[in-house]
């Protein structure tokens, strides 16, 4: 089944999500189609080397409103009258006091509205970024979600039916990256950085180790962070850009390799990527050759639509309203939701 | 007039309907972990049985602090997108403001202080002004009970203190010769007062547009403190 049979009630749902350092707030029609998204992310953190959750949560009450605003005109509706479907904003999992930011303002839209608030599990959203794209995917599909806060295989039987299949032990892949760009003087968030000085290096200088190839879909990072700090110091004659592009192609060829191999163990007929890490060019086009090349559709989303965004939980709310229907407005902020867990 | 006043500076979550003139109908509850959940609940029940409706509102008055920063952003960020889905100003007032208003006929100095964590209470000094109301002779500041405690024995005379933040500790003040606790019943912002302080900066449109509004900190986040107090040593190396 392709996900864009999946019925949706022809609606416009404004999706928040507040769950870490993106102040993001879209207009979305029918869980597609993407009419306005804005994404406000924090420079703040910047200095300290990762997301502080006490000013994160400064940040989005600072600027929640002014986004929303933005979204709401940017879709051409009015703010006094958006006449929406319903407003989905994530739940979690995320930093609690960012989250509870976006849910109080989706309560107060709901009262002043009359609209329904639909609580999404952002791990959900990011999975349903893949229903943005122009491409529709088949199922079953094994997804990789990475980011800065997960690194999970999720087999997706259809939109809603998931199974995590294998997930990072220690360490998530973006928090990998993070802490090997601190450790070599680059700057936060460590992705992009790692990604530019890798330009310039050789990913096959240094055999960094490919932990747990051990035939299950579970990941390691934090013996591969250990390895390359370790290097580095012995070595400190060699480029930081061939330690970089080296970490870099570790990462993603293990990523995709376990991703291939959970497609062919479940009978996947397509892979897909989403979550921030997504936006690294290396994994998104090393993951689309593999695919190719076994014969399996990949949707790889476009870089915005990978990090964090309104447009995805609006997508998720989407589905969520049709399926399962509204929220309760007693509903609250969880942390640390899981996947498989619905509110 | 209609107002909608929001408060949750403190371990309280409290709100209220008020048509300018009437009786308020307010709903107040003590559960700090929960205020995210009973906030869009009481709104919905203090509309539903006042008969009152969102459209009717004039202005959205909240208490923007100081006080437990998460509580007041679930607050802050309730009302500034009500008010903003509704086109309407916020009237932003102080948890201080709202405590020392409560007091607001005593002829003495009035020390206000809510909870800070960290050992810590936000407080601030007030004096009644001919013609009612009161005036705020100081900056909100946050201290040490103790410290606190040094500063009001220095003003060399009565004072009047009102507030939670002096019964959490009230240890410390205990040893004063010249002070007065007002009572528990007054701990907390009350909304009534709220409204009290709220009505007349409406009439008078002291208000302003709800993505103006912002929480009075007061303090700063210890990321913060810890990261300049670090790089203060390391230029000292």
């Amino acid at each position: 089944m392709g996900l864009n049979s999946c019925p949706v009630a022809n609606g416009l749902i404004l999706g928040i999500e507040t769950s870490c350092d993106e102040t993001a707030v879209a207009v979305v029609r029918d869980g597609t189609t993407v009419l306005s998204s804005i994404i406000r992310s924090q420079q703040i953190h910047a200095d300290f080397g990762g997301v502080v959750p006490e000013l994160a949560g400064r940040e989005h009450e600072k600027r929640i409103l002014t986004v929303i605003k933005r979204a709401i005109s940017d879709a051409g509706l009015e703010m006094h009258r958006p006449k929406l479907e319903a407003i989905a904003v994530t739940i979690g999992p995320g930093l609690a006091g960012a989250l509870m930011v976006g849910v109080a303002a989706a309560k107060g839209l709901s009262l002043a509205w009359d609209v329904p608030v639909v609580g999404v599990n952002h791990l959900e959203g990011h999975l349903f970024a893949v229903r943005l794209e122009a491409e529709s995917i088949i199922y079953p599909a094994v997804m990789l979600l990475v980011s800065g806060g997960h690194t999970m295989l999720v087999l997706v039987e259809k939109p809603g039916r998931y199974r995590i299949v294998g997930q990072s032990l220690d360490d998530a892949a973006g928090e990998a990256f993070d802490k090997v760009a601190r450790f070599l003087g680059l700057s936060y968030p460590g992705g992009p950085e790692i990604e530019r000085e890798a330009e310039f290096g050789d990913p096959a200088f240094v055999r960094f180790p490919r932990a747990l190839r051990d035939g299950s879909f579970n990941f390691s990072f934090s013996g591969l962070k250990t390895a390359v700090v370790t290097f580095a110091k012995k070595n400190p004659q060699v480029e930081i850009a061939d330690i970089a592009a080296s970490f870099q192609a570790a990462v993603v060829e293990i990523l995709v390799e376990k991703t291939m191999n959970a497609a062919k163990e479940f009978g996947a007929k397509s892979v897909a990527l989403a979550g921030g890490v997504g936006a690294n060019t290396r994994l998104r086009t090393v993951l689309a050759e593999k695919a190719h090349e076994l014969g399996l559709g990949a949707c790889v989303p476009s870089r915005s639509n990978c990090t964090d965004n309104g447009a995805m939980i609006a997508a998720a709310g989407a589905f969520r309203l049709e399926n399962f229907g509204p929220s309760d407005l007693s509903i609250a902020a969880y942390p640390s939701l899981h996947l498989e867990e619905s509110i | 007039m209609i107002l909608l006043g929001i408060d949750t500076a403190t371990e309280m979550t409290s709100l209220g309907l008020c048509r300018y003139g009437e009786p308020p109908w307010t709903v107040s509850l003590g559960n700090p972990k929960h205020q995210l959940e009973l906030i869009g609940v009481m709104a919905e029940q203090l509309f539903e049985n006042s008969g009152m409706t969102s459209s009717q509102l004039s202005a959205v008055a909240v208490d923007v602090g100081p006080g437990l920063f998460t509580g007041l952003r679930v607050g802050i960020s309730f009302a500034k997108s009500l008010a903003g889905a509704l086109g309407i100003p916020i009237v932003p007032v102080t948890s201080l403001d709202i405590l020392a208003f409560s007091q607001r006929n005593c002829p003495k100095t009035i020390v206000s202080a809510v909870d800070a964590r960290r050992g810590e209470v936000f407080y601030a000094t007030y004096r009644k002004v001919p013609g009612g109301g009161i005036a705020r002779l100081s900056d909100y500041a946050a201290g040490s009970p103790e410290a606190v405690a040094t500063e009001i024995e220095s003003i060399g005379e009565t004072v009047l203190m009102v507030g939670q933040g002096f019964l959490r500790y009230k240890d410390a003040f205990s040893a004063l010769s010249q002070v007065h606790f007002a009572g528990s019943a007054v701990a907390y912002p009350l909304i009534n007062m709220l409204f009290e302080i709220a009505f007349p900066l409406t009439f008078s449109e002291e208000f302003v547009p709800a993505e103006a509004v912002d929480v009075v900190y007061v303090r700063d986040a210890d990321a913060r403190v810890n990261f300049e107090v670090r790089r203060a040593l390391r230029k000292d190396r």
